[in-house]
């Protein structure tokens, strides 16, 4: 079986390959040292490979295959993105594995009802942070230039190898000893609508989680006054809300500001500053946060800072953190990119927690400081 | 008598030609190099002193308001931009992310070459955003020019003061500084190739350097070019700059 699903995806590639196919590789090796467990440092070192077959040719018909790989002594590989879409006079359609992005934030997201873009313990070293992709099928359906509809299923994640297992064991034995598949009521289901009023970029929507029993409406809005301004909010309404108080505590709100300055002749500076209010979230420090397991296990507001700033010659520097300003420990992560040839970059990262032990964030937990550096290739 | 009338012919050329005010010289440019419809594919080469890297493009144009770019080699494919009156709006295909940029973020650098976001994608009619004005001929190379001086009418244009020399005999640019208000040199761009298609003189080739850059050097070059072709609206939208 296992040997057919690789013949399989080998004449699928193949394929891919022989047609008009447009294919990008990104190799990163990175290296360094990071607080291991029991608070002595390790060697960190592993490698990532992404490999995107796009197709190309046909205007109303796209795909694409994106495979990435985390590779160190043993090996990851993960399907990033596979899907299809087609384009028709009055709508187009998406099936398959990517990202929708819904609401407005660069961190923190409260309209992103679909991945959540809320949770403040993420990796800040990369271009993209927020880059989660789920199976979906999707319309979307122009109204105007600027305007359009866009509605989403989200079928129960299906784990393609526990399911195979499951399946076998069914075959062997008379009552398998794994759960079943997920039900279908536990999809997820909604739809958004966006467009511009009064030059303001307005979106409203909503998402039925099947699997939470939980319905979740946002509005976002984005434009701009000297700077460029975004907020997006959204709640969590549920079986057991029924007032008020439980449509509040469940909301989120994320708002953020934006602005490019020109300090020298020689320097952009990009500056960005956002922030998340949880008001269900925890709003008086004391509290054990050491390994948080839900929403309410974090706090009620924090803050994400970053700087960048680009210099001739693609050299790029930033700064960027989350801060907890209940208990005020944070994170901090420094970067420093240069893309010397084409498609080649040397990277650096450097993160760093501050905190007590019971904080949010601390340097002695697993990861609290890491250095890496190492290079990118993209062919 | 043959001689006569060529000399004629060629003062009332002259007299015409000098007859023509800043307001008319900028009409027959932009009637010359303003396209109700075009498809282009070129490249974009920003060199410093560690070589140079390409990037590739196709271009879709209607009008001097609305354009739409995608780029095609293989580090930015699928990224697209797209210019309609007063915005920009920015498509990222590996995050399936949509920004639109207003204010100060439509002078930022597009990939960290010479053009920035607005260079990039066109400006409205000059006649709308300046007020010109006529300044004494020069020669560039080789070619006699109009100098013609441009201040912003607003606050929201690009550049607040512009200079352009104007091929006299093609009504082509052939080359362009970009001041900031203080009357800094920002930009200095230059046209190295210009052809003629479907009777209209095109700049083909130029050179954008940013002058707050030090080494910096951004070459534009426009491979092939369509002009007259039909693109249906659909072109210049959000469904289209996502898709």
């Amino acid at each position: 079986m296992k040997r057919t699903v690789i013949f399989v995806l080998l004449i699928f590639l193949a394929a891919l390959a022989a047609g008009e196919t447009l294919t990008t590789v990104t190799l990163t090796q990175m290296a360094g040292i990071a607080q291991g467990l029991d608070e002595e440092p390790m060697i960190t070192g592993a490698g990532t490979g992404k490999v995107s077959f796009m197709s190309a040719g046909n205007r109303d018909v796209k795909a694409e295959l994106s495979l990435s790989a985390v590779i160190g002594q043993t090996s990851l590989i993960d399907i990033e993105k596979a899907y299809i879409k087609a384009r028709f006079p009055a709508f187009r359609t998406l099936v398959g594995k990517t990202r929708l992005s819904w609401g407005d934030g660069f961190f923190f997201n409260a309209g992103d009802v679909i991945f959540g873009s809320t949770n403040p313990l993420a990796d800040l070293t990369g271009d993209e942070i927020r880059t989660d992709t789920l199976w979906i099928a999707s319309a979307f359906i122009p109204l105007g230039r600027f305007s359009f509809a866009e509605t989403v299923v989200v079928p129960p994640q299906i784990d393609v190898a526990y399911e195979f297992i499951r399946q076998t064991n069914a075959r062997i034995e008379e009552e398998p000893y794994l759960p079943p598949a997920p039900a279908a009521d536990s999809a997820w289901a909604g739809a958004r609508i966006q467009g511009k009023i009064a030059q303001i970029k307005t979106e409203g929507g909503y998402l039925y989680k099947g699997s939470e029993g939980s319905h979740r409406p946002y509005i976002s809005a984005q434009g701009n006054l000297y700077v460029d301004w975004y907020a997006s909010a959204s709640a969590t309404l549920s079986d057991g809300t029924s007032s008020g108080r439980d449509i509040l505590d469940s909301s989120l709100l994320s708002f953020g500001l934006f602005h490019i300055a020109k300090p020298s002749r020689n320097i952009t500076l990009n500056l960005r500053i956002e922030g998340l209010v949880s008001p269900g979230g925890r709003w008086q420090e004391g509290t054990d946060l050491s390994a948080p397991g839900s929403n309410a296990d974090y706090y009620g507001v924090y803050l994400y800072p970053e700087i960048s700033a680009g210099f001739p010659g693609s050299r790029n520097l930033f700064l960027r953190g989350v801060y907890s300003p209940i208990d005020s420990s944070g994170l901090v992560t420094a970067g420093a990119s240069w893309n010397i040839y084409q498609g080649f970059s040397v990277l650096g990262y450097a993160t760093l927690q501050a905190g007590e032990d019971t904080d949010q964030f601390c340097v002695k937990r697993y990861s609290g400081y890491a250095i890496t550096m190492g290079i990118k290739y993209v062919y | 008598m043959k001689q006569i009338a060529v000399f004629l012919m060629a003062a009332v050329t002259v007299l015409s030609a000098q007859a023509l005010s800043p307001e008319d010289i900028i009409t027959r440019m932009e009637d010359n190099q303003v396209h109700d419809n075009a498809r282009a594919e070129g490249r974009m080469l920003t060199t410093d002193k560690f070589g140079t890297i390409e990037r590739t493009f196709i271009s879709y144009s209607r009008g001097s308001d609305e354009s739409l770019i995608e780029f095609t080699s293989i580090e930015e494919a699928g990224q697209k931009i797209l210019r309609t009156e007063n915005e920009i709006y920015l498509y990222f295909p590996d995050a399936e992310e949509l920004i639109r940029l207003q204010g100060a973020a439509l002078r930022d650098s597009v990939m960290d070459s010479d053009f920035s976001y607005e260079d990039m994608t066109g400006e409205g009619g000059i006649l709308d955003d300046y007020k010109v004005f006529l300044e004494e001929d020069e020669t560039v190379d080789g070619h006699l020019c109009y100098v013609i001086r441009m201040e912003a009418k607003r606050r929201s244009v690009p550049y607040q003061l512009q200079r352009i020399w104007v091929d006299k005999e093609l009504f082509a640019y052939r080359r362009a500084h970009r001041y900031s208000k203080a009357g800094t040199l920002l930009k200095e761009m230059q046209i190295t190739r210009i052809e003629t298609i479907n009777g209209k003189h095109i700049p083909m080739d130029f050179i954008m350097s940013d002058k707050m850059k030090k080494d910096s050097q951004t070459v534009f070059t426009l491979d092939s070019l369509e002009l007259g072709i039909r693109l249906d609206d659909s072109l210049f939208s959000v469904d289209e700059l996502t898709w």
